[in-house]
């Protein structure tokens, strides 16, 4: 606004310069002009007053100038130059000059004087004088009034035209600077300057707001990656907390771990000792094997809680479902037990359902999480304690409570009661306080059958509680065959054949098997194995892969060749990659245990043959 | 005592004379320039003025003329001691004492364009074109249109602005108006 009206103005009194200098210039030409034809014309007219010395005529031709009212005074001279006629306007006192002066316009204050000679053939008779009112200054105030004025209303217009191209041009534009000043202000991404044109000002601002759109989504999405980043950041800093504490534990847990696994030798070389003894009596030699027995039991346990472990933190622990009889499992986990409960004088409560409850789960894994259950209570649970053993089924989901009435649980340990190495302070077990795995590794497993575990004591010194909840399958059309044998004959007699070059194993395995009511024959190598096979026709054969002259692979191959069907082959190795299981499979074997291998998985394995085993033989 | 008188006013009157001598002479050379002369009265070289009885007149004009020109023509005086002198003078001054010629003269000079001057009182009414009257003490001249144009000459407007008479009697009165309105005629000029 102030831009157009100071350059209209600058516009305006340039041309006002121009014209009154122009204006100047042409007037005094003008009255100049005007003056020498006047002159002139009084020259010729007085030249007969001059030339018959007639001043009445010359001062009648004078006063003729009365009609000329800017011309102010008038003379004539005679040739000697004195005075012949002389005129002058009313009100104004002129001084003629004393003498005729060089001929041509002379400005003298406010009058234009002018001399002109008067001719007559060729001859000068005298002069004439004018003197005319030079009104310049006059004639500039008048212009510059009228342009003073038109100057004025001019700067009014576009006064007024610049308000109005406000309105229509800087309006919008104010308007985008507005929109952009509040989003500074309030940071609202959100905001939008309003379109009220088509022409270049609406593209402005639909450019504008395209720019906010865009940053807007910037924004959001630098928002967003910041949270995520935060979020990461947190979780990398619990991760980092929590690998620190299992760092820790895992520290402790060695200590223990060495400590656990030395324990047991002390009094296994004592046992061992007193059976050397040259004389020593039947009574102390069953005492030190039973020492011996307790001792490895303990460190086979400790072991397989060690590997379980190691599986666990590689991810490689795996479970097996098939259809089971929760009673069957429990009962087999109670088994573990006894001689815990027979040392420590605890008594135990079992209560089960009526009707059989089915699961789907792997019988092994099962039975390991409520003996560890079991184990945990016993250990815990002062001498003459009780223990009870419960198993409900409410809406479909099967309930396994274990109560004891030992040390229970400090409200600090009851929350990572369930983590990896953890093992309560207060307790002071001397003896066999475990390596901490045992409820880390059950509630593991049990996860991995979908259920879940739980924990609760009211307190130290108040007992504690165990639940496992897992979901329950309906019964199977077969299941009352299987659930018809008795619990003492649940195992079906089947002839085996061991091979193996660890003649230690193979002889403590066979003896165990020979327990359970098999028919067992023991080789070293693969042909005599192929030899007694001939003849024995097994229905098991356990096999090691690492076997001299020809390998478990080879055997195996070889044996299904003579023997099937009704061979069921079982690998046993010191490995337990995936391509041995591989190749294991490819060879026909229909299991596959990594040593050491556990009396659990082979009486599992021995419980639930392939179904074309069935045709097996009677219980011998 | 009224002799000394009489001489003094004598003195006096002489030296009017002398002036009014002076005063006639310009006038008639001024009274020649307004004048539109025709082509024909150019065939003479010299311009020349006839005085009859005028001797002081004719003194005055011949001090007077040397160096002036009409129509590009040098201009002399004519003493004449009788009318039939007279040749192809273009203007002709009568003085007051052979002014009882004018009757005799002016048949003669009818036919052609020849000014003729007087200074006698009612000379226009025996044809005169011009005469001389002293009013005030100042020189005045009348002037008969009628005579001037029965000669053909052609008499500036100007020149009759300055005349305090102007006799237009039978004359064609070319501007009548413009003749008694003597001090407009600057007016006719705007």
């Amino acid at each position: 606004m102030v831009i157009t009206i100071v350059t209209t103005f600058a516009a305006l009194l340039v041309s006002v310069v121009a014209l009154l200098s122009y204006e100047a210039r042409e007037y005094r030409d003008f009255l100049v002009n005007d003056l020498t034809t006047q002159a002139d014309i009084l020259a010729v007219n007085t030249a007969p007053a001059l030339a018959f010395k007639d001043t009445e005529a010359a001062d009648a031709n004078l006063a003729l100038l009365a009609n000329r009212s800017g011309i102010v005074a008038a003379a004539i001279y005679t040739l000697d130059g004195s005075l012949f006629a002389t005129y002058q306007r009313a009100g104004r006192e002129v001084r003629f000059p004393a003498s005729v002066r060089s001929q041509g316009p002379q400005v003298e204050g406010n009058d234009l004087t002018f001399f002109h000679p008067v001719v007559s053939n060729g001859e000068l008779l005298g002069t004439v004088f004018l003197q005319a009112k030079y009104e310049l200054a006059d004639r500039i105030r008048d212009y510059l009034l009228i342009l003073g004025g038109i100057m004025a209303v001019s700067l009014l217009v576009s006064a007024l035209l610049s308000l109005w191209l406000q309105g229509s041009v800087t309006g919008p534009i104010l308007a985008i600077t507005n929109v952009a000043q509040k989003i500074v202000r309030e940071r609202d991404f959100m905001l939008r300057a309003p379109r009220t044109t088509d022409d270049e000002i609406g593209t402005l601002v639909d450019a504008f707001n395209a720019m906010l759109a865009e940053v807007s989504e910037r924004q959001q999405d630098l928002e967003e990656s910041n949270l995520k980043l935060k979020q990461e950041s947190d979780e990398r800093r619990n991760a980092e907390t929590a690998l620190r504490r299992a760092d820790k534990r895992k520290d402790e847990f060695l200590a223990t771990l060495a400590h656990e696994l030395r324990n047991p030798l002390a009094p296994m070389v004592n046992a061992l000792a007193l059976m050397e003894a040259p004389d020593s009596p039947p009574e102390t030699d069953r005492a030190a094997r039973a020492i011996i027995d307790r001792q490895l039991t303990h460190m086979v346990r400790l072991v397989e809680d060690l590997l379980d472990v190691s599986r666990i933190s590689r991810g490689k622990l795996t479970i097996r479902k098939e259809l089971v009889d929760l009673g069957s499992v429990m009962k087999s986990a109670v088994d573990t037990v006894r001689p815990l409960l027979a040392a420590k004088d605890q008594s135990l409560s079992i209560s089960l359902p009526e009707q059989a409850v089915h699961l789907q789960a792997d019988p092994v894994r099962l039975s390991q999480v409520f003996s560890n259950l079991l184990n945990n209570a016993t250990k815990y649970t002062p001498p003459a304690g009780r223990i009870s053993l419960t198993a409900a089924v409410e809406d479909g989901v099967a309930c396994v409570t274990i109560t004891d009435s030992g040390k229970g649980i400090s409200p600090v340990t009851l929350p990572v009661m369930f983590e990896m190495f953890v093992q309560d302070e207060n307790t002071d077990l001397r003896g066999q306080p475990g390596l901490g795995v045992g409820l880390a590794l059950a509630k593991r497993l049990i996860e991995l059958h979908g259920g879940n575990i739980e924990a609760d004591s009211e307190g130290l010194g108040r007992g504690s509680t165990f639940r496992v909840r897992m979901a329950v399958e309906a019964a199977p059309a077969v299941a009352p065959e299987t659930q018809t044998c008795e619990a003492d004959t649940n195992y079906m007699r089947y002839r085996i054949l061991l091979v193996d070059d660890n003649v230690d194993f193979a002889t403590s395995l066979c003896a165990l098997l020979q327990n359970l009511g098999h028919d067992v024959r023991v080789t070293h190598d693969a042909p005599e194995a192929l030899a007694v096979a001939a003849g024995f026709r097994p229905d098991f054969a356990f096999l090691d892969i690492g076997l001299p002259t020809m390998d478990g692979y080879e055997l195996a191959r070889g044996l299904i060749k003579r023997l099937s069907p009704g061979l069921n082959l079982v690998a046993i190795s010191g490995w337990g990659q995936k391509e041995d299981r591989r190749r294991a499979s490819e060879a026909g074997f229909a299991w596959y245990l990594v040593k050491p291998v556990d009396l659990a998985s082979i009486r599992s394995i021995l419980e639930s043959p392939p179904s074309d085993q069935r045709r097996s033989l009677p219980a011998h | 005592m009224l002799a000394v008188f009489c001489l003094a006013d004598q003195v006096v009157a002489q030296e009017v004379e002398y002036q009014e001598d002076e005063v006639k002479a310009a006038f008639i050379y001024h009274f020649a320039t307004f004048v539109q002369w025709p082509e024909t009265s150019r065939s003479n070289e010299v311009f020349a003025i006839a005085v009859l009885g005028a001797d002081g007149v004719a003194s005055e004009l011949e001090q007077f003329l040397p160096g002036r020109a009409i129509q590009g023509r040098p201009m002399e005086v004519r003493r004449l001691r009788g009318v039939d002198e007279l040749q192809d003078e273009a203007v002709i001054f009568i003085g007051a004492g052979e002014s009882f010629r004018l009757p005799e003269l002016v048949p003669k000079v009818e036919d052609r364009p020849m000014l003729v001057v007087t200074e006698a009182s009612g000379a226009l009414k025996d044809g005169s074109m011009i005469n001389f009257q002293v009013v005030d003490r100042r020189v005045r001249f009348e002037i008969s249109l009628t005579a001037a144009e029965r000669a053909g000459l052609e008499l500036s407007s100007r020149l009759l602005s300055a005349a305090m008479f102007v006799d237009t009697t039978s004359a064609v009165a070319p501007a009548a108006g413009v003749i008694y309105a003597s001090g407009d005629t600057s007016s006719l000029h705007r």
